[in-house]
């Protein structure tokens, strides 16, 4: 468990000041993985950095299992940090270390003798699947085994918590789903605490079971990940399930509404529902449909013609449990 | 050329003297190279540690160290220095004549710019190399020991090899004020009594000598590089 509270970080500068991080409050339970998603310069690298306190936090405190890290410093500091695992973008191995050595360098600073240390790396790259590569140099991996090695050698104190700074955005599709299965695997198995800063979408969508949006330097939404998608009109609603941006329709052929609609497996969906009853079919200007948490989630921009009236065809697609609203108005919220 | 060859084998400055003069500038070489990583290497990691953001940030050491001590002994000139330094050197190690101590005033000319050295090749280690020691619980002087150094192994014995191929020259002209060596040879044979087959030998063999360090010192970098 780790407990954020009120995390501040302010730059001083000779002629201003930047609030890099203006009261930061979150919160991530054992067996879950939290996800701080931002845009760039909206603080994440200054979270990461104060959260680990690689740069102490103007203000605020950072807590492990009870244990408030900022309260700490020197030797006790040393020693509490080995209840956080960090990893990084770049994995940041030491290139004059084998893997199996780069694994056992928190083990080394723990004390742990020479065959202990060897026998815990030879366990932590199994686990990462990395079993035979421990008399390898870095050099000689790609990027994803090397974020692999990042992984184990951030799991070689065994955490409470893995926090992770944009941990697949230096990888390719593919590489970065296998890298977010095993940080997935890891924490189900480890009953670790994951927080994922990262300003890449498809990294919630896979492994988050709550998010935040970070802007600014303050988190301004926050929620267990169906619940935010389904909050309509919600920025992070609108950025996992994004629309590509369509020309505003002529006014004279009709008004442009948006559906969110959460359908459980086997239900008709609310539109479709609504287009029969009016007896058109509703042209459908983009829309995209996600699976989270087990619940498909359909996002669609409509064109209602402007032969039927918006304000009944709002009415009906609620009536039939979607959240619906006008596009230009803002979004307009409904049960 | 016949002739040249016979001034070459019998002429006593080659077949007697050359021995002892590459033994002396060896020891020149030897003694002032040692010695310059011993003093050099931690400088150079003061250097790094203390300027502006750095591991011990320390405004007042690191321009004491770097923009005074540093910065004036490397704008002095070699010939300048080494004979400024025989009072120093005569304190030291009780002469000012001899290869070890001329080895003084070359350790000192070279400590500075091997220092300089060290700490470029400190700066081209990654920082979120050092953000991983940090977070894993390293205190400050594990990260420079176990972390910094070690990554940064390749690019220091590159510098190393740099300094001893500096050396070899330095130590020619040290060899005119009593260090002794092969550039005392040259200058007294090659030079004043104009041999020219004695100053050709000493360059075969000054050529020869910086291209083996240059060898060895590369080799040793291929050994240690795993990036
Ligand atoms: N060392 C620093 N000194 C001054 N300003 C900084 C420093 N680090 C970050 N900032 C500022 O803080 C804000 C957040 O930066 P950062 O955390 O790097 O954002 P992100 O990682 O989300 O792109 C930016 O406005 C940036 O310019
Ligand atoms: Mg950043």
């Amino acid at each position: 468990m780790i407990t954020v509270t009120d995390l501040k970080k302010v730059y001083r500068q000779p002629n201003r000041e930047i609030r890099a991080l203006d009261g930061v409050t979150l919160s991530v339970p054992a067996d879950s993985v939290h996800g701080v998603i931002g845009q760039s310069g909206a603080g994440k690298s200054t979270l990461v950095r104060a959260i680990a306190l690689l740069d102490r936090p103007t203000s605020g405190t950072v807590e492990i299992n009870g244990v408030d890290l900022t309260a700490v410093r020197s030797a006790p500091l040393r020693k509490a940090r080995r209840r956080l695992g960090l990893v990084f973008q770049q994995a940041n191995l030491f290139d004059s270390r084998t893997i199996a050595g780069n694994v056992a360098y928190p083990l080394e600073l723990a004390g742990l003798g020479g065959a202990e240390r060897a026998a815990k790396a030879q366990e932590l790259l199994g686990l990462v699947g990395l079993g035979d590569s421990g008399a390898a140099y870095p050099a000689q991996l790609s990027g994803g085994q090397r974020q692999r090695v990042g992984i184990a050698r951030a799991l070689a104190t065994d955490p409470d918590v893995l926090l992770c700074d944009e941990p697949t955005s230096a990888l390719d599709p593919a590489t970065t789903g296998e890298i977010l299965d095993l940080i997935a695997a890891l924490k189900a198995r480890l009953g670790l605490a994951v927080l994922i800063i990262t300003h890449e979408m498809s990294v919630v969508k896979r492994i988050c079971d709550s998010v935040s949006l970070l802007e600014a330097g303050r988190l301004v939404e926050s929620g267990p990940l169906v619940e935010v998608v389904g909050r309509f009109g919600s920025r992070l609603s609108e950025l996992l399930l994004a629309l590509p941006p369509t020309p505003e329709p002529d006014s004279a052929a009709g008004v442009t509404v948006e559906v969110l609609d959460a359908v459980s497996a086997g239900a008709v969906p609310a539109l479709a529902t609504v287009g029969r009853q009016f007896g058109v079919d509703l042209p459908v200007l983009a829309g995209t449909v996600e699976s989270l948490g087990g619940v498909a989630f359909h996002r669609q921009r409509v064109l209602v013609p402007s032969a039927l009236a918006v304000d009944e065809v709002l009415a009906a697609l609620r009536r039939h449990g979607a959240q619906a609203g006008r596009t230009a108005s803002g979004a307009e919220a409904a049960a | 050329m016949n002739d040249f060859w016979n001034d070459l084998v019998s002429n006593p400055a080659i077949t007697e003297a050359l021995w002892p003069a590459l033994g002396e500038t060896l020891q020149m070489v030897g003694l002032a190279g040692l010695a310059t990583v011993l003093f050099g290497l931690p400088l150079g990691v003061v250097l790094f540690v203390t300027q502006p953001g750095g591991l011990a940030a320390n405004r007042t050491v690191n321009v004491l160290l770097g923009g005074v001590l540093v910065n004036i002994t490397r704008s002095i000139p070699y010939a300048i220095l080494m004979v400024s330094l025989i009072p120093f050197t005569r304190w030291i190690v009780g002469t000012s004549i001899g290869p070890i101590a001329a080895s003084v005033s070359l350790t000192i000319a070279s400590v500075p710019f091997f220092a300089r050295l060290v700490e470029t090749s400190l700066r081209e280690v990654h920082p979120g190399k050092v953000d991983a020691a940090h977070a894993m619980g390293s205190t400050r002087a594990q990260t420079v020991t176990k972390v910094l150094v070690p990554e940064a192994l390749p690019s220091l014995v590159a510098s190393i090899t740099t300094t001893v191929v500096a050396l070899i020259g330095y130590s020619a002209m040290a060899g005119l004020i009593g260090g002794g060596g092969l550039g005392r040879l040259a200058y007294n044979y090659g030079y004043q009594r104009f041999q020219p087959e004695v100053m050709l030998v000493v360059l075969v063999i000054l050529v020869a000598l910086v291209q083996l360090v240059q060898l060895v010192g590369d080799a040793v970098v291929r050994r240690v590089d795993h990036r």
